[in-house]
């Protein structure tokens, strides 16, 4: 009989001796210098890196043109450490909230979808600014920063993924900290 | 008081004075209806001209009105027992006024003590007198006087006071009559109420002249009715130098209050001071040590000692450290059995999305004006077709055609699907991967507890 047994079996509070003891020692690892200053930055670059060379396609055409404009691949190609900073503030909030009992959903509104300004923030295209003034009549054409919406619940252990995705289920307790940050258009003709 | 003080009277005076305590008594008697009825036996027996029966109507008739809590509040506890009354009797008598309602006993709400008294017992008034002040004298326990110095100087000097006393409270209330002095005289007068003498102001008329009577020096400054006479202003102003006593003793208080709290912020200043240079004072002995203990081993040529000493120790300051920093980690979870969920840190998250959200707008900024071009070509799978998918809100199965029919992307820019690319690659490759940063658990406790949930169900995966 592991310790854990005793722990779990003869102690009415034995599960959440031990959950509360795996969210503490995983929150210690991720505040820890170590995962701070070189685990997060050489998970970041990693992603850059996946990043940049997955959107090099919209650069480097078979035809040889970049879109136009031969200059936009060395843009792109300076990018990566911009990237990089981008995806370790993405990394060092995704570890605070692993070690949440909560639930999470990043959502990326889908082009077409009716602007809320109560969940969204918008950017209009240029020369399209009246729709800020309108909002009514915009629609979503793209989504630029997702919107984090949080459940309620109550973990048993630290769940390294415990964002869903599409999740359609009874949830309890929603709340929307952050709003998304999307490009309107006007709401007839979009397809989507 | 009456067993003790009746012995110095005449015989009339002694009826009399025996009488008026009787009604006194009715108020605090228990078996008042006995009492009544023998007394009424009593008067019956021996009748007196224009004297009525004693019954409550009577009484009423003869406006003799006692108030009890006013004068115990005035008088005080140890004086309060000047006509006679004890403590345990008064609040007996309290308790039976009730049974008085509808007669004159229920005057007895009246704030004020009233001894009204008909104009026959002028004699009267001097012996209550007598009997109030032998009874202070005995209550305080001071040397009782000589009956001589009563009946000599004492009493006369009273008497003119008494009357002085009726008759200013007599014009204080114009339904009370002026006794003539005949009728001052005459016992068989009507019974008519014509003095008014609150007992405060007997008390405090009986306290002056006893202070004087035992200081011994009544016979220096003249007679005592002189001598309080001489001592009214003061009295009466005792209330205004009780006042002023007052306000000067309230403005006093205040600064010593004010003083004092001066006083505890300079002990406190003084205490955090003595602190702070305690922990100075810690500081230089212990540099002070580190440098009796180096200067002995640099003379010595030790360096290399002295260096790896310093090496270890700060070895020990970091492992301190760590545990310290271990201790502000859990004490999220202070408690391990505490089934609080731990609050999630909402602004902190904001702050995040925030600087996520200024570093996506700033990404591939010169590429703002140029408008995009599709791909010619969709990969059939892999990370790009999945980023476009989900970019545009389309579903990955369609082939490649029917995405690129159903992507709009006039006017947009370069930019802009860039930006929408990497916010998709955001949320696919960081918020929903399991991210694997957590090479190893933290303790084989949890590997345990987690294969443990496993097999219970409660983890999805071991």
């Amino acid at each position: 009989v592991t310790l854990m047994m005793e722990v779990t079996d003869r102690q009415t509070d034995g599960e959440t001796a031990l959950r509360n003891l795996d969210f503490a020692a995983h929150t210690s690892y991720i505040d820890d210098h170590f995962f701070q200053r070189y685990f997060i930055p050489q998970q970041a670059s990693k992603l850059a890196k996946r990043l940049c060379h997955r959107l090099y396609a919209f650069f480097d055409h078979d035809d040889g043109a970049a879109n136009g404009n031969s200059d936009l691949l060395g843009q792109w190609t300076e990018q990566e450490p911009h990237l990089v900073e981008l995806f370790e503030h993405s990394l060092r909030l995704k570890a605070q909230l692993v070690v949440s009992m909560h639930q999470f959903e990043a959502v990326l509104h889908s082009p077409g979808s009716p602007f809320d300004k109560t969940i969204m923030e918008a950017e209009a295209i240029q020369g399209d600014n009246g729709l800020l003034k309108s909002p009514e009549k915009a629609a979503v054409r793209l989504c630029l920063l997702p919107s984090i919406y949080v459940f309620e619940r109550n973990a048993k252990l630290v769940e390294y993924n415990n964002f869903v995705k599409g999740f359609v289920g009874k949830r309890r307790e929603i709340f929307n900290p952050t709003k998304a940050l999307v490009i309107v258009g006007p709401s007839f003709g979009i397809s989507g | 008081l009456g067993t003790t003080c009746l012995q110095y009277l005449d015989d009339e005076d002694r009826e009399e004075i025996q009488k008026r305590v009787g009604i006194l008594r009715i108020l605090k008697d228990q078996a008042f209806a006995k009492s009544l009825s023998r007394r009424s036996r009593e008067l019956r027996s021996t009748p007196r001209k224009n004297e009525p029966e004693l019954t409550p109507d009577t009484i009423e008739n003869r406006s003799v009105v006692v108030e009890i809590p006013s004068r115990r509040k005035r008088l005080g506890r140890n004086r309060r027992a000047t006509i006679g009354v004890s403590e345990e009797e008064e609040e007996e008598e309290e308790s039976k006024l009730g049974e008085w309602k509808g007669t004159r006993a229920s005057v007895c709400v009246v704030p004020k003590f009233k001894l009204s008294i008909p104009s026959t017992t002028r004699r009267l008034l001097q012996v209550l007198y007598q009997l109030s002040y032998y009874y202070y004298a005995d209550s305080t326990r001071q040397k009782r006087p000589k009956r001589e110095d009563l009946d000599n100087s004492l009493l006369p000097s009273f008497d003119r006071r008494v009357i002085a006393d009726s008759e200013e409270a007599l014009t204080d209330d114009a339904s009370w009559e002026t006794p003539s002095r005949q009728a001052r005289h005459n016992d068989d007068s009507p019974c008519r109420p014509h003095a008014c003498l609150p007992t405060c102001k007997c008390i405090h008329l009986f306290e002056g002249n006893r202070e004087g009577l035992l200081e011994g020096d009544c016979r220096k400054e003249g007679r005592p009715n002189d001598r309080l006479h001489a001592t009214k202003d003061d009295l009466l102003l005792s209330r205004e130098r009780y006042e002023s006593l007052h306000k000067q003793m309230t403005d006093i208080r205040s600064k010593q209050d004010a003083m004092q709290s001066g006083y505890e912020t300079a002990i406190q200043y003084y205490k955090d001071q003595s602190s702070q240079y305690q922990s100075e004072r810690d500081d230089l002995k212990r540099r002070n040590a580190c440098l009796q203990y180096a200067c002995p081993k640099f003379s010595e040529g030790k360096t290399q000692e002295i260096l790896r000493h310093l090496d270890n120790r700060q070895k020990v300051i970091d492992d301190q450290e760590t545990s310290l920093g271990d201790k502000l980690f859990l004490r999220a979870f202070s408690t391990l059995s505490s089934a609080e969920v731990v609050p999630l840190d909402i602004s902190r998250v904001r702050e995040e999305m925030a600087d996520i959200g200024e570093w996506i707008q700033q990404t591939l900024f010169e590429a703002e004006d140029h408008e995009i071009e599709l791909l010619p070509r969709l990969p059939e799978s892999g990370d790009l077709r999945t980023l476009v998918c989900r970019t545009f809100g389309l579903d990955e199965t369609h082939t490649d055609d029917s995405i690129r029919n159903r992507i709009d992307v006039s006017g947009l820019s370069v930019q802009d699907v860039i930006r929408a690319l990497t916010a998709s690659a955001l949320c696919q490759w960081v918020f929903e991967s399991d991210l694997q940063v957590f090479p190893t658990l933290p303790c084989a406790l949890l590997e345990q507890h987690r294969s443990h949930l496993a097999t219970q169900g409660i983890l999805a995966s071991a």
